[in-house]
């Protein structure tokens, strides 16, 4: 693509002769990242104040130059590489920390402030910063955000877009809004988290901190097979334990790391946990005994616990050498981020090592076993074709294979160019169609990091849709005879205050729960089941959600007028009937899923302008959950952005709703 | 499982080995600098990719190559972040030999080359220069009238009063004899030699009762390495490493210098040799005794004073020195000793007495600037050239705070 000379002037105005570069090198040198791919773009910005970004965006957007914006590009997927040409924004230089609030626990920073310069700032006043991805001491805090990075804290404090308060967001149409999940109307702060890029560029952020906990204790533990490992981090849920960290290294993994870093792990096992507990001191003392009987009762053949902060840091140094350890055994590294229920972990680590074998590579498998997510590394020349071409084949097929045992391709790393053609494995048409319209939605003419996540064509190679289930089925027909009839319909709830004579579409007869598992501690009901028999089922089973007792209306209601933001941030998975009748499935028994938009966040107090919910999965908890009473909104909604989508996903605006007409 | 394959020969085989996982990218004190993936060491070892690729051609006036590798000032400390140990410093320094890039400033280049290939010239000059205090000279000259000396200009302030030099001094002690039985091999750094003989004396102190020969033969090689001349280099190398065999015999005595890039230089001896493999096998033995003068220093009681270590060096340093430089200050200095990762604290003071004086005086300040913010009142150098250069910017900015050769720890309280 060729930039012509009046656009270069126009930027070498805004940002300075030296701050917009062409050259051979510069070009060459911003146009690849951790993976395999390289683009290279046709032109180089330097961002040197956050001010700068808006008009920028707008030169390009004018122009219809797409744009990648570039910030450390650790990514693991060939999220910043710029696929089809045009400029990347490095925003590098905006690395300052503006505030840091310890009365409201946020502090606000700039898109390139690097994690673990937040951390330091953090750690005089005795907070920190909850995510901790393994390249936290030079990934910056947009590109966490972008790609929804979490590490190993993810288990007890969650990923990065659930630490994330705020954010002001320029869309690709250049227009500057600002997101929180306090927002009514859709999650969009939610659904820009993971979306590599696609949707706009991230101006400025608010994160929350958190208290440092008074004491943190490691433990190391062993166990004779991984099945055994997996049942103690599901016991240790199961009793209301939720560890801060739970790391996880299989036989291979452990002799590799010992052998590099001679961090004291014993290497007569099968499996390895690492497990981290943070609370006060009384409490880390039951806690620990806790650990102690539960790790025994699955047969642990060790239990050591660090007791001086440079036996804790020991600990560690084997882990964190992984990296390393893979890193001396041959010149480049693949890794992949796949991940399944945690149940099935055992049965698809197993199949991945079979896959290993069978192309006779040199792999090492790490696992994050709090949320079943698995980093095979696999060892490769990239310089030998053959090698190369081999580690790709086996790569896809273990991201395969965790589909298949109803897992995801990337649980922190993001699609990017690296996984697009495998998103069709795991995703039915209509789903992936949808994606294209939320991109379509934000970005009309695809100039916000274009190529990335959504399959370049997908009618041919995606997975079909299968419901079994006659209601749902039935009701999906009607919705589709309506959209060939061009009738408008009014999705409602049980609960509804609307009082209408338009015709209404409700999933009340859908109130059956459908699972809940207490392996994975998740359950799965349609949205008609009305939450005060949904939480006397959960109670019945000894288990808990974060619902709201004194709701009288549906789980479908509770989740579509977002009232009840802690619960929703509970989602992990749901199907949607769109207004063409098209059914949308994303997520399932997933802790994590940084495969495509995060369409639980989408769906979420769209209040059926966007479709009709009719299941819903979501995380429970052994013990009681503490609930917040129902809250208002703190911001007005981003109109704006509900709009564009609806326009896209429901065109002749079939599915009426409260947020735009007056008259219902 | 395959054990871990050993660094690789080549400079195609080493620059293969970058995953590009940016890493390193915080350690650089010249990307802290631009915050530009140009000038980071990914940006680095990815031109010289694309270079040994044949995808960039390069061209004598081809500015962003020239200027991202004269902005590496081969400190190494990407070599420390880097998982696959990736010797960036070498292969930045292998292209600027290449492309006849200059390796150092003209002032220091010269007498480098003097101290490699005249070391009588080198010896005159140096006892000429402090016999007139010619460092006054280079400041008027350097300032006013030659820009080529602008990066020796503030010698005259860094540097300590002139003293007589280790050859005067050491008739009066008893090292001035070589020992029948040495147990021990002490080879002193240049500055040590020349410049300030008391730290060679205290750093003698170190061993104790033992038996000390002082070298004296002058070379390691590294001013032959750094010039670019290597049938020298290895010419020295060659004659160290036999020497060092005749004067042990079967014993193998502990070889040990109180210069940091000395000691970084002779246990990269093995990789000098790789293609000499009877010639390495021997270089393997002697790098295997070879010790940085901080594992004689002795851990004594602790001192009130917030104390860093600053590990400035040239080319990629060993981990475990460091490691053990920072365990004798823990020892000494308990909990004032604020320990430093290796981002973002001092950036190295020793390479910016040798860099382009623009940037050497931005990166000083950064490093005087975090100093400040940790309140830290002392600062150990490994180096003799990095306490002196960093004390000088720190008595400029922010006097409170003092940097001293790492040696000094041992020091009788009359020498410190």
């Amino acid at each position: 693509m060729q930039i012509s000379a009046r656009v270069l002037k126009r930027l070498k105005n805004l940002l300075g002769k030296q701050n917009v570069l062409t050259d051979e090198v510069s070009l060459s040198l911003n146009g690849y990242d951790c993976s395999q791919t390289k683009h290279r773009p046709d032109v180089l910005l330097h961002i040197s104040q956050t001010a700068q970004l808006l008009p920028a965006v707008q030169i390009l957007t004018q122009e219809k130059i797409p744009f990648v914006v570039r910030a450390a590009a650790t990514n693991h997927a060939g999220s910043c590489s710029a696929v089809r040409g045009g400029a990347v924004i490095n925003i590098n230089k905006l690395d300052k920390i503006r505030r840091i609030d310890t009365a409201r626990l946020f502090a606000e920073v700039e898109p390139g402030v690097v994690t673990a310069q937040l951390q330091e700032e953090l750690a005089p006043l005795n907070f920190f910063y909850p995510p901790d991805p393994a390249s936290e001491k030079v990934c910056t805090l947009a590109g966490n955000l972008a790609q929804n990075a979490s590490g190993a804290r993810c288990m007890k404090y969650g990923n990065t877009t659930d630490n994330t308060l705020q954010v002001q967001f320029i869309t690709p149409q250049a227009e500057r809004l600002v997101l929180s999940h306090r927002q009514a109307g859709p999650d969009w702060l939610g659904l820009i988290g993971g979306s590599e890029g696609t949707l706009g560029v991230i101006e400025s952020l608010q994160v929350k901190i958190v208290p440092t906990p008074k004491c943190v204790k490691t433990f190391l533990t062993t166990f004779p097979s991984l099945e055994c490992a997996v049942q103690a981090v599901t016991d240790l849920v199961a009793r209301g334990l939720i560890p801060r960290c739970v790391e996880a290294m299989d036989h291979t993994t452990t002799c590799a790391v010992e052998n590099f870093a001679q961090a004291g792990y014993p290497t007569d096992a099968q499996a390895l946990l690492i497990i981290e507990l943070d609370a006060d001191t009384q409490q880390i003392k039951k806690d620990a005994l806790l650990l102690e009987e539960i790790c025994q009762r699955n047969q642990c053949l060790r239990f050591t616990a660090a007791h001086t902060e440079n036996e804790r840091q020991k600990l560690w140094s084997g882990r964190r050498a992984a990296y390393s350890a893979m890193s001396a055994l041959g010149p480049n590294i693949a890794v992949a981020d796949a991940t399944t229920p945690r149940s099935v972990l055992p049965q698809a680590l197993k199949k991945v090592q079979q896959i290993i074998a069978k192309y006779g590579i040199t792999a090492s498998l790490l696992f994050h076993a709090g949320d079943g997510n698995f980093h095979p590394q696999i060892v490769f020349n990239a310089a030998q074709k053959e090698q190369t071409l081999l580690v790709n084949k086996a790569l896809q097929e273990i991201l395969k294979t965790c589909v298949d045992f109803g897992g995801t391709i990337s649980g922190e790393h993001g699609v990017g160019v690296e996984k697009r053609a495998t998103m069709a494995y795991q995703y039915d048409q209509s789903t992936l169609r949808l994606f294209e319209q939320i991109k379509k939605a934000f970005d009309p003419h695809n100039l916000a990091n274009p190529g990335k996540i959504i399959p370049l064509s997908y009618t041919q190679t995606a997975r079909q849709h299968l419901e079994q289930n006659p209601e749902v089925l039935a009701l999906s027909e009607e919705i589709k005879t309506r959209h060939r009839l061009g009738k408008t319909s009014l999705i409602c709830g049980s609960n509804t205050l609307l009082k209408t004579q338009k015709p209404t579409l409700s999933a009340k007869h859908l109130n059956r729960i459908l699972d809940i598992d207490k392996t994975n501690y998740t359950a799965t009901a349609q949205t008609g089941v009305k939450v005060a028999d949904l939480i006397a089922a959960l109670q019945a089973q000894n288990v808990y959600a974060k619902l709201p007792q004194d709701y009288s209306g549906t789980l479908g209601g509770l989740t579509a007028s977002k009232i009840c933001p802690l619960f929703t941030d509970q989602l992990i998975g749901l199907q949607a009937i769109l207004p063409n009748g098209d059914f949308v499935n994303y997520g399932g028994k997933l802790m994590k899923n940084a495969a495509g938009y995060n369409l639980c966040r989408l769906f979420v107090g769209s209040a059926g302008a966007l479709g009709l919910i009719t299941k819903l999965t979501f995380k429970i908890y052994a013990q009681p959950q503490a609930v917040k009473p129902l809250e208002d909104f703190v911001f007005s909604p981003a109109d704006i952005l509900l709009r564009r989508v609806k326009k896209e996903i429901d065109p002749q605006g079939l599915f009426l709703s409260a947020m735009f007409e007056n008259n219902l | 499982m395959p054990t871990a394959t050993t660094q690789p020969q080549t400079l195609s085989g080493s620059v293969a080995r970058c995953t590009r996982c940016n890493a390193c990218v915080q350690s650089c004190p010249s990307y802290l600098l631009h915050k530009e993936e140009t000038f980071s060491p990914r940006g680095r070892v990815q031109i010289l990719r694309l270079l040994l690729d044949r995808k960039l051609k390069y061209t004598p006036h081809q500015t962003p190559i020239n200027q991202t590798m004269q902005d590496c000032i081969l400190c190494g400390r990407c070599t420390l972040a880097c998982a696959g140990q990736v010797p960036v410093a070498h292969q930045v320094l292998a292209l600027k030999k290449a492309v006849s890039l200059p390796v150092l400033p003209f002032p220091c280049k010269t007498f480098l080359a003097w101290h490699a290939r005249h070391p009588r010239w080198f010896d005159f000059a140096v006892r000429f220069i402090q016999r007139l205090r010619a460092w006054h000279l280079f400041a008027v000259f350097g300032e006013n009238m030659i820009p080529l000396l602008r990066p020796i200009a503030h010698l005259h302030r860094i540097l300590p009063a002139p003293k007589q030099n280790l050859r005067q001094l050491l008739p009066k002690t008893r090292f001035h004899q070589a020992p029948k039985k040495p147990e021990i091999i002490f080879f002193p750094s240049l500055e040590a030699r020349y410049i300030d003989p008391t730290l060679a004396l205290t750093a003698l102190d170190c061993f104790g009762n033992k038996e000390v020969l002082l070298w004296p033969e002058m070379h390691s090689g590294l001013a032959a390495y750094l010039l670019d001349d290597e049938k020298l280099c290895l010419q020295q190398a060659k004659r160290l490493l036999t020497a060092w065999e005749k004067t042990g015999g079967k014993k193998k005595l502990p070889f040990v210098t109180d210069s940091w890039e000395v000691f970084a230089f002779l246990k990269n001896y093995p990789f000098l040799f790789a293609r000499l493999p009877g010639w390495e096998k021997r270089a393997r033995i002697f790098a295997g005794r070879v010790h940085f003068i901080t594992d004689f220093i002795k851990a004594k009681k602790s001192y009130p004073q917030k104390t860093a270590l600053d590990f400035s060096g040239l080319l990629s340093l060993p981990k475990e020195t460091i490691f053990s430089a920072q365990k004798i200050l823990k020892t000494h200095f308990g909990k004032n000793f604020v320990e430093c990762e290796y981002s973002r604290f001092p950036v190295p003071a020793e390479i910016a007495a040798l860099s382009h004086v623009s940037q050497a005086e931005k990166m000083i300040l950064e490093s005087v600037k975090q100093i400040a913010s940790k309140q830290i009142k002392q600062v150990f150098c490994l180096s003799a050239w990095a306490a002196w250069e960093l004390n000088y910017a720190l008595q400029k900015h922010y006097p409170c705070a003092q940097a001293k050769n790492i040696v000094y720890l041992q020091a009788k309280n009359d020498r410190i």
